[in-house]
């Protein structure tokens, strides 16, 4: 039997070898969908302590890397038995890299931990246009917008993301969260998104709140 | 009608005392700007300009006319001519115009054996045709493209040190230059185009033997990469410092420190000062940088002036710490007020030039008539 | 360094034994800078 305890902290400790160890024996139990929730949920609350390690500054932005590797490593072991309810189940993310960037790591951080916490997410890569946002977002109907960017250019262009989904009347349908490194409390108000962050982690819980 | 040889023998001796530890005659300005923002201020475009060699000289001279520092206070570090010959995949021009740098192995993680045993020889055959396309087609083609863009980058860079010395006499600038020839910490080299940000995040933790070995392998490549062709006036090393804050200190211990320590000791054995950039906040590691060989010249974007003037004063020179953002959002009193409190902390005693937290790139990082006010007061008021 | 892609001055003349003290002094310096010079341009493109 698999103790999510000790699953947790083996995540939280990014031990690669003891996680993927732990789940392979779990997915070779053949298990049902509450025990596989229970395991996935207790990946999670390990991606958790990963987030509350980084903003204690034990943790950096290479350890959130292997972080984001690791969960992906164990979604693809616990995929053959998570069934199809459980995918995307949280909601669904149009993410991108703003037009005029091309930096992507935060952003793909970010797109594991989401979807390790059962979003499912879209992503339209780096170099992203608002138009291309818009047209996004009329096709998938996301709960939630995310969008990324590094350079202090990246902040023009979320505003005309925002700006373009007021335009197009779809701006109250998603809630907009923002990320980078250039992403403050004053960028946020200026560019007229819902939320900021610079911890990925933080991130996902924020979309999580407007979820549940 | 100004003397320009008279004021630019008084700069060079600002520099020249400054990076021989002592005290010169006032706080010496080293501007960083890159040719995009000088592009921008002259209102011309950049996708056009940077394939145009003459554009330089005409839109810095714009800069020199507006902003008085005591270097030419503008350089080119990219081209996209180089890029596109050898069709690069590591250094692409965005929508907007600037050339940036997106994620890329040039290495897999099954070649570290490789890269240990020759590294050369690996980033010969291996890592470049991964980064460029055309270095992995046939032989006689891809000669014919390293060929052209060695050419390219010779003409580019000779194009541009015959401009700035051209601005350098008709304004009267300082013989100096920090941007002299540039280098990488070995991890950083490891990671920044090979590895990739991602693939040495994990390597760190699945391979660090093979990681560690990479790092010992490259020193001397990048150690050599640093090493000038010959002894010039004020001309520095530049090691545009990346991982490190990304790091937990005993990764740094183990896989950044040793490494980049050994290069810029033997850098200055030979007798080249290194100009190392912190890039975000190395206060963490103030202790090791306290370390390095004497009169290193360190240039940090965040942290504590203080914290950096008590460690690292009176044995290096420290540029930096004055956050570009306020050149922006701030007005004119504040940004002077700032400029002012930074050199009341980092310029007594001397082994402090100034300068931003960051490189200059783009028109809209800053208010011009903000950046001219900054420079007018520290070049008025910061006489020894 | 450990590859056949960069030559020290000794090196290059250890592999042409046909050139003599006369030619080695006319073109050492010239052939070495090219050689340094191209090495250069391969670790700039990496970085």
């Amino acid at each position: 039997m698999l103790d999510v305890q000790v699953l947790t902290k083996a995540v939280g400790d990014l031990d690669e070898p003891k996680v993927l160890d732990m789940l392979k024996e779990f997915v070779a139990t053949n298990p049902g969908s509450e025990e596989t929730e229970a395991v996935v949920s207790a990946c999670q609350k390990g991606m958790a302590v990963v987030g509350d390690l980084f903003d204690a500054k034990e943790y950096f932005v290479g350890d959130l890397i292997f972080a984001g590797e690791l969960l992906n490593s164990a979604l693809e072991i616990l995929k053959t038995v998570m069934g199809g309810e459980s995918n995307g189940k949280a909601g669904k993310i149009v993410l991108a890299t703003v037009e005029g960037d091309l930096h992507d790591i935060g952003k793909n951080i970010f797109k594991s931990m989401s979807e390790a916490a059962g979003f499912e997410v879209y992503d339209l890569g780096i170099d992203v246009p608002a138009s291309t946002f818009v047209e996004k977002v009329k096709e998938i109907k996301p709960e939630i917008l995310g969008m990324s960017g590094v350079l202090t250019l990246a902040l023009d262009s979320m505003k005309n993301t925002v700006d373009a989904l007021k335009e197009a009347g779809l701006r109250d349908q998603v809630k907009v969260i923002i990320g980078g490194n250039p992403v403050t409390e004053q960028a946020c108000q200026m560019i007229g998104a819902d939320a900021f962050t610079t911890n990925a982690a933080e991130g996902v819980k924020m979309c999580q709140g407007w979820v549940s | 009608m100004i003397d320009t040889k008279a004021l630019a023998r008084e700069r060079t001796q600002l520099f020249s005392d400054v990076l021989e530890g002592k005290v010169p005659k006032r706080v010496p300005i080293y501007a960083f700007i890159q040719q995009e923002f000088a592009i921008q201020y002259a209102g011309r475009d950049l996708a056009e300009a940077q394939w145009d060699s003459g554009a330089f000289e005409e839109v810095v001279d714009k800069v020199c006319q507006d902003f008085v520092t005591d270097n030419v206070p503008v350089h080119a570090v990219r081209y996209p001519s180089i890029y596109r010959m050898l069709g690069s995949k590591n250094w692409i021009m965005g929508s907007g115009g600037f050339i940036q740098h997106p994620e890329i192995e040039g290495l897999s993680a099954e070649e570290y054996d490789d890269l240990i045993a020759s590294p050369y020889n690996c980033i010969v055959e291996k890592v470049l045709p991964r980064l460029y396309s055309e270095l992995a087609l046939d032989s006689p083609t891809k000669a014919f493209a390293l060929a052209k863009a060695f050419k390219v980058y010779n003409d580019e860079f000779g194009t541009q040190a015959m401009q700035t010395a051209r601005l350098k006499e008709k304004y009267g600038y300082a013989d100096v230059n920090l941007f002299g020839t540039i280098c990488e910490a070995p991890l950083d080299f490891l990671a920044d185009q090979l590895r990739g940000f991602k693939g040495i995040s994990l390597d760190i933790r699945r391979v660090p033997d093979k990681v560690e070995a990479a790092v010992n392998a490259l020193t001397p490549l990048v150690t050599k990469m640093g090493m000038q062709s010959f002894h010039a006036k004020n001309t520095c090393t530049f090691i545009p410092l990346h991982m490190a804050p990304f790091m937990r200190e005993k990764d740094f211990a183990r896989f950044y420190w040793p490494g980049f320590k050994k290069q810029v000791e033997e850098l200055a054995e030979a007798g080249f000062q290194a100009f190392i950039y912190c890039e975000q906040n190395w206060m963490r590691y103030i202790d090791y940088l306290a370390e390095l060989p004497e009169r290193t010249v360190m240039f940090f974007e965040d942290g504590d002036p203080r914290l950096a003037k008590e460690k690292l004063g009176g044995k290096h020179i420290v540029t930096g710490f004055y956050p570009q953002t306020l050149l922006k959002t701030g007005n004119k009193q504040q940004c002077i007020d700032k400029a002012k409190e930074l050199v009341d902390i980092l310029a007594p005693g001397g082994g402090y030039i100034f300068g931003f937290d960051k490189v200059l790139i783009t028109l809209d990082s800053i208010k011009p008539e903000n950046l001219q006010a900054v420079y007018e007061y520290v070049a008025a008021n910061t006489d020894y | 360094m450990k590859t056949k892609y960069y030559k020290t001055w000794g090196e290059y003349k250890a592999e042409h034994p046909e050139i003599d003290e006369k030619q080695e002094q006319a073109m050492a310096a010239k052939m070495q800078d090219y050689e340094e010079n191209l090495f250069k341009f391969i670790m700039f493109l990496c970085v």
